[in-house]
């Protein structure tokens, strides 16, 4: 978590990742930000996101971004 | 070899699936928008080892955008009979790859860069003030005045009928005299808050503090449904910098160099 923390905090520093749960949904997080998130999860968890996982769903949240990555993880 | 595309969802397939495989991009589009891209039959690609380009046929040039595996250098452009556009998206802290070097070999030089500002709503404090929307019957004046303004690559001017569209909705704003068109600010409602697109002034008003009640005016006819002002400026533009750090805007983070490859 604290490293998924530090890549949001160094892509979007103007935004409160642990209060907003509608990141995508609100706006905060544009389609700039979810590719350059992806880039950054991919190389940090040695995971790949598939097109059917680039969904606002699963970047809604610090916690649905978490669920993401230990799916992809696991699988 | 350029190549049209013609399935979208194969083309998505393929955005999907460079992304995770952490390529260098500046394509950042939702499914939705990849799809739209080749129904309208304007995209063509060139593969070369180690990435590929996507050409976007505007009006007047080419817009680029590139998928380049890590450690490959982009490829030589290709000569097209239309400038080719690179607008790219960056992090200012950052460390940008491929480099501007790199480009340059590629056959890009320099044209402008703009950086992201924004100004929480939280922040501002309002003053009662009276606001003038454009009319109909100032449609030319206006979309005469942009047009002289910008430059005409990467400033996203919108056409003649979406102008209208947008001043029927009371997205623009004008300063008159006399009835005379002083300067315009067009801006746009996204998601995460009140957006200048344009802003321009009239050659001879330059310089009179039209621009900054213009941007009076934006923030207080958008303060009670937007929580953030955003706004594109050109780092090239240093009234125009000053202008909105005193109204208390701060960069985001965000810039945005352009690079040209002219014919």
């Amino acid at each position: 978590m604290e490293t998924l923390l530090k890549i949001l905090a160094e892509l979007r520093p103007d935004v409160d990742f642990e209060e907003n749960k509608e990141l995508v949904d609100s706006g905060e997080l544009d389609s700039f930000d979810i590719v350059s998130l992806v880039g950054e999860l991919c190389e940090a968890y040695e995971i790949q996101i598939g097109a059917e996982d680039i969904i606002p769903e699963n970047f809604n949240s610090v916690e649905a971004i978490m669920a993401l990555v230990k799916r992809l993880q696991e699988d | 070899m350029l190549k049209k595309m013609i399935d979208g969802q194969a083309f998505w397939r393929e955005i999907a699936k460079r992304l995770s495989n952490g390529e260098s991009t500046n394509f950042f589009f939702s499914q939705e928008d990849a799809l739209l891209m080749v129904q309208r039959d304007k995209i063509y690609r060139l593969d070369f080892d180690g990435g590929v380009y996507f050409f976007v046929k505007e009006e007047t040039f080419y817009q680029l955008y590139y998928f380049l595996e890590k450690e490959k250098s982009p490829e030589v452009l290709p000569a097209l009979a239309e400038p080719i556009i690179l607008e790219e998206v960056l992090l200012a802290a950052k460390e940008r790859i491929p480099s501007e070097d790199n480009w340059k070999k590629a056959g890009l030089k320099p044209y402008l860069e703009r950086k992201r500002m924004y100004l929480t709503t939280k922040n501002v404090s309002f003053e009662e003030r009276k606001i003038t929307f454009a009319s109909e019957k100032m449609l030319d004046d206006i979309f005469y005045l942009m047009h002289e303004s910008f430059e005409p690559f990467s400033s996203a001017l919108p056409t003649k009928e979406s102008l209208l569209t947008d001043i029927l909705n009371q997205k623009v704003l004008v300063s008159l005299q006399n009835q005379e068109l002083l300067g315009f600010l067009h801006f746009g409602n996204m998601k995460q808050g009140s957006m200048l697109w344009h802003i321009a002034v009239m050659p001879q008003a330059r310089g009179l503090g039209v621009g900054n009640r213009l941007v009076k005016d934006w923030i207080f006819a958008q303060r009670d449904v937007a929580k953030k002002f955003l706004l594109w400026v050109r780092t090239d533009n240093p009234p125009a910098l000053r202008m909105y750090e005193k109204f208390g805007f701060l960069p985001d983070g965000r810039v945005a160099p352009v690079m040209i490859k002219t014919t």
